[in-house]
């Protein structure tokens, strides 16, 4: 075998000694890292537990303080609250019975003042209705006496004229009428022959009058 | 030629003017060739009134004969005719043919001329009759005296104690 096939056979086997090395030592740091890191993981879980354990602890003490507050707060409530409506009750019953009175004080005041102001205004209204009744009888009076002096004579005068005038038209109209029927009753009395001869006659009237000459 | 007697041929106005205007007719056709009066006349007034027609013109010594007479004479009639008075008479009645005559007779008994009457009737005369003659109007009818009458009998206090029934023969004259 020539001596730099051995030599490079050698350093061949040197190097992948060195690689086979190498690749051992990275391994043997990894391991190291996760066992570090395993570590770090069981270190940080026991923190977590503990962590949460304390926060229970804790919520369960915040819990039951806060239910003991309540049920404090409740029993003050209830104590305050019965306290609170028999005072609220007392004040009212005072305050209807304040009311009532109040009521009945205004009721026989505003009765009172009412039956001042009603017999008031009667007393004012019938006195200004004796005013009244007095002025309407003396302006009636008055209107009467006038009427009896003045417009009755008038009338009676007027009544009296169309009295007259209508009898006179009656009169006229009678007259008329009478005429009139007994011209035509004594005009068709007459026979022909007689108005006939009542003309002659009235021709001889007109002759000897002078009428024809 | 004296005046003409038309009595018996009419008695009021609107006769007289029917007649003339008849006469007129047969003037305007005398000098006609055809012309023939007597038939004409016939014709016109009706064989009655022709025959006096023509016995006024023989009366009236009128050639028949002759147109120009005729002519002449119906011009004169027409003349005459239109010269006759009228006289306006009321009447209290309606006159018949017979009221005409003794009117138209009456006149030529006693005025002695033929008046044309224009007769008017209206029985509220009662009887008698109102004329007007020569502008004079003379009422002779009852209505006056009915008149007093029944004013006497409408208003009695008013009536004259002397005052008596009168007859138509103490009427007044007049209106």
């Amino acid at each position: 075998m020539p001596l730099p096939v051995l030599v490079f056979q050698v350093t061949g086997f040197f190097l992948n000694l060195i690689i086979v090395c190498f690749i051992i030592y990275y391994f043997m740091q990894l391991r190291v890292r996760e066992k570090a890191i395993e570590e770090k993981e069981k270190k940080v879980d026991t923190n977590y537990h503990q962590i949460v354990d304390d926060a229970l602890s804790k919520e369960r003490k915040i819990l039951e303080d806060a239910t003991t507050e309540a049920d404090k707060i409740l029993t003050d409530a209830k104590y305050v609250n019965s306290s609170s409506q028999k005072s609220v009750d007392q004040a009212l019953e005072k305050m209807v019975g304040e009311i009532k009175t109040e009521t009945d004080t205004t009721s026989k005041d505003f009765r009172k003042t009412y039956e001042t102001s009603l017999q008031q205004i009667a007393t004012t209204s019938l006195q200004n209705f004796q005013t009244v009744s007095k002025g309407l009888q003396t302006d009636l009076e008055a209107q009467i006496k006038k009427f009896h002096e003045t417009l009755l004579p008038n009338m009676e005068k007027e009544l009296e004229s169309y009295k007259q005038s209508r009898l006179k038209q009656a009169e006229q109209v009678i007259t008329k009428v009478v005429a009139e029927a007994s011209q035509q009753i004594l005009n068709k009395s007459i026979s022909f022959e007689d108005h006939q001869r009542l003309m002659t006659e009235s021709l001889e009237k007109a002759k000897q009058e002078g009428l024809f000459d | 030629m004296d005046k003409l007697d038309f009595s018996e041929f009419f008695h009021t106005k609107a006769q007289a003017a029917d007649f003339a205007a008849r006469l007129a007719t047969i003037s305007e056709s005398i000098y006609q060739t055809s012309f023939n009066f007597e038939k004409a006349l016939t014709e016109t007034f009706g064989m009655d009134k022709k025959d006096k027609f023509l016995a006024l013109i023989r009366t009236n010594n009128i050639a028949i004969s002759s147109v120009d007479a005729l002519k002449a004479f119906l011009t004169k009639t027409q003349a005459d005719i239109a010269t006759l008075p009228t006289l306006p008479i009321t009447l209290a009645f309606e006159p018949q043919d017979q009221t005409l005559k003794v009117l138209s007779d009456w006149f030529a008994l006693n005025v002695k001329r033929q008046v044309l009457f224009d007769i008017k009737v209206d029985h509220s005369l009662v009887a008698g009759a109102a004329m007007t003659f020569n502008g004079k109007f003379l009422d002779f009818s009852v209505k006056p005296k009915f008149d007093e009458i029944l004013k006497n009998i409408m208003h009695p206090a008013t009536q004259p104690a002397s005052v008596q029934h009168q007859d138509l023969s103490t009427m007044h004259v007049g209106r």
